[in-house]
């Protein structure tokens, strides 16, 4: 059958027509044969390798890949068949020092026979979407930075690091601004010609971006018109290009982050300045955040030293003050009151090494990592009552029980249980103005949990419903409730331990309703799997 | 150490007069010969002069801590009976005056007959 002379020029108006669809076309469209050998190039692609086409037609469609690319994609493309005639590849490689990255689309084409006959592969330069792709997980990067770094320093180096993904930053700088002192210090900086440790303000270009409070982007150029204009004065080796960005924390501002190149003025444009002023804010948060954790430990410090100096030094002086209170009371014959007197001011100092203690050991619970391991709560408990009771022998009877039956009743805990249990007992016999004191400690462990609770009964005089609460609050930051006096810092510290052993500490009446009966001081407390 | 060679001697290394006075009192009631030193330099000279039966040796000391003067005298005898005194003893100073082989810790404020039952605790039966 022959074509007749309109249906020939019908295909011919519609090869032309497809022809121009193709070569308009901003992807690379091309065809090639199962050796490599292209057959059919649009105009894209040959705009893209600066070629004309008739220069291109015969030559090896893989040998533009790179030689690593061009091994790679072969592999992928003796994979397709009939049925899977279609791949996707991405890859990246350097044109005119830059990383462009492509996306090919492949498809082989087979006769009816199943025989692979050609290749078509659509290639679109997608490095834009990559590039900023690549922006988000830089950004990403570096905020997650802010929180896993542990100092400054490297902070900087891992958004130098991150940066350098997307920016040169083969010379890199944060500059900080003393406002006191009128000096800029760097606290990090990275440069193939200079190293400032610390420079006086003047008129450098740190400090023009710093009076400027506006990112700055300049060619070496640009950079003499400042100096011309008097706006600045050249320091060190004058780059090619200088790019920087202040750090500002609200109206603050604190320094400026900054990167420069010796050799090419075209290191950097105005997309690498958008990138650099995201990233000072983040500079910005991580040393505003710095300073805050460094005044902390400042504050902190100053604390341990004056909590050390009570710990040691005054314990020191009242240890002297209750030695030679003793060896007075040994040696002296005194009248009955003088006596007293003396053995009050005994105590008195006896007591303060005790609160000296309980204050240093606050301050020890809140900073020290505490293991919690079993601990034998009846034996502790025990042994607490035991030298409570040879304390309180001329002063009071105390009729003490419990119901601990085996010989022992673990809880999870440390070497801290003990002051828990001495506080809880001393206080049931100090508050309690009978002249017996009757102390009934029960437990029970609670169902389907780790947990025991363990009651201190008392029937001392009670705690009215207000001070329920605030007894434990003595020394809290930010408390507004009033202290309850003659409980001291005990309960506090108390409640303190409990709180590190994930336990609950609170009181109730013994009788409930009626608070004069006495009080029922309840801990939750963790258990091992097996007691 | 057997009763033989018991001898009542003891170094007291403390940079408080106050407490080497008290601790001095408590052992001459004990019938010590007593041996003391303000430093931990001079602490270490008397324990090689005198070799004494037992030392008090306060923690916190400027200069060199009680902490290396205990490793120092437990170079020069291990089997060396050396009581840690303190006002205040952090469980970091514990455990590391425990890892040098401390025998006891005595915690300031402490009693006459604290301090009689911790010399009880050493002394041959």
């Amino acid at each position: 059958m022959t074509l007749s002379n309109k249906e020939e020029i019908i295909i011919l108006q519609s090869k032309i027509s497809y022809k121009s669809i193709v070569d308009e076309q901003s992807n690379l469209i091309s065809r090639f044969s199962p050796d490599g050998s292209l057959i059919f190039v649009n105009n894209a692609f040959c705009e893209y390798y600066g070629m004309k086409r008739e220069n291109l037609i015969g030559r090896n469609w893989f040998s533009f890949l790179g030689e690593r690319e061009s091994k790679i994609t072969r592999r992928k493309v003796k994979t397709l068949s009939p049925e899977k005639n279609t791949l996707t590849h991405e890859f990246s490689k350097k044109n005119n020092g830059e990383i462009q990255w492509m996306e090919n689309s492949i498809k082989a084409i087979f006769d009816e026979d199943g025989k692979l006959y050609e290749y078509q592969n659509i290639a679109s330069d997608i490095t834009d979407w990559k590039k900023s792709e690549l922006i988000q997980t830089v950004f990403f990067n570096v905020s997650n930075a802010l929180n896993t770094c542990k100092d400054l320093n490297e902070l900087f180096i891992t958004i130098r690091d991150f940066l350098g993904l997307i920016i040169n930053t083969k010379n890199f700088f944060v500059a900080l601004y003393d406002e006191k002192k009128h000096r800029i210090s760097l606290p990090f900086q990275i440069d193939e010609k200079d190293k400032f440790k610390s420079f006086p303000v003047g008129k450098t270009l740190t400090a023009y971006v710093i009076k400027t409070k506006q990112a700055l982007l300049a060619t070496e150029n640009k950079l003499y018109e400042l100096k011309e204009a008097g706006e600045i004065e050249i320091i060190g080796t004058i780059a090619k290009i200088w790019l920087g960005v202040p750090l500002i924390i609200g109206k603050e501002i604190m320094g400026v982050v900054g990167i420069q190149s010796y050799s090419d003025e075209h290191t950097f444009s105005e997309k690498d300045l958008v990138v650099l002023e995201f990233i000072s804010g983040q500079i910005a948060i991580a040393i505003a955040k710095k300073r805050d954790e460094e005044m902390i430990i400042i504050q902190r410090n100053r604390a341990r030293f004056f909590n050390d100096l009570l710990a040691h030094d005054t314990n020191n002086f009242n240890h002297g003050i209750t030695s030679f209170l003793e060896m007075v009371l040994e040696t002296g014959e005194f009248p009955e009151k003088i006596r007293q007197r003396i053995e009050t001011c005994k105590h008195l100092s006896e007591e303060i090494a005790a609160l000296i203690t309980k204050v240093r050991l606050f301050a020890e619970i809140d900073e020290e990592e505490i293991e919690l391991i079993p601990v034998d709560f009846k034996k502790t408990l025990l042994s607490s009552i035991k030298s409570l009771k040879i304390q309180h022998s001329n002063k009071k009877k105390i009729n003490f029980s419990h119901d601990f039956i085996d010989s022992k009743f673990n809880v999870l805990a440390n070497e801290f249980l003990e002051i828990v249990i001495n506080n809880l007992l001393n206080n049931a016999i100090k508050h309690c103005h009978k002249d017996e004191v009757t102390i009934e400690v029960k437990h029970s462990i609670l169902k389907d949990k780790n947990v025991c609770k363990i009651e201190f009964r008392d029937n001392g005089v009670g705690i009215v419903e207000n001070d329920k609460i605030n007894i434990f609050k003595r020394l809290e930051r930010g408390s507004s409730e009033k202290i309850v006096y003659g409980f001291g810092i005990g309960l506090t510290l108390v409640k303190n331990i409990i709180k590190r052993y994930d336990g609950e500490i609170w009181v109730e009446d013994r009788v409930d309703g009626d608070y004069t009966q006495g009080a029922n001081f309840v801990l939750l407390l963790p258990i091992p799997n097996k007691n | 150490m057997s009763s033989t060679e018991f001898k009542k001697t003891a170094l007291i290394i403390d940079d408080s007069e106050i407490n080497r006075d008290i601790i001095s009192t408590y052992l001459e009631d004990e019938d010590y010969e007593i041996f003391s030193a303000s430093n931990g330099l001079e602490g270490i000279e008397e324990y090689k002069a005198n070799k004494p039966f037992i030392t008090f040796l306060d923690i916190v000391m400027p200069k060199m801590t009680g902490l290396v003067v205990l490793e120092k005298i437990k170079a020069i005898d291990p089997k060396a009976i050396v009581v840690m005194v303190s006002s205040y003893v952090s469980r970091q100073n514990i455990q590391e005056a425990k890892d040098l082989n401390a025998n006891w810790f005595l915690i300031k404020p402490f009693s006459r007959q604290k301090f009689s039952e911790t010399l009880r605790k050493f002394e041959p039966k």
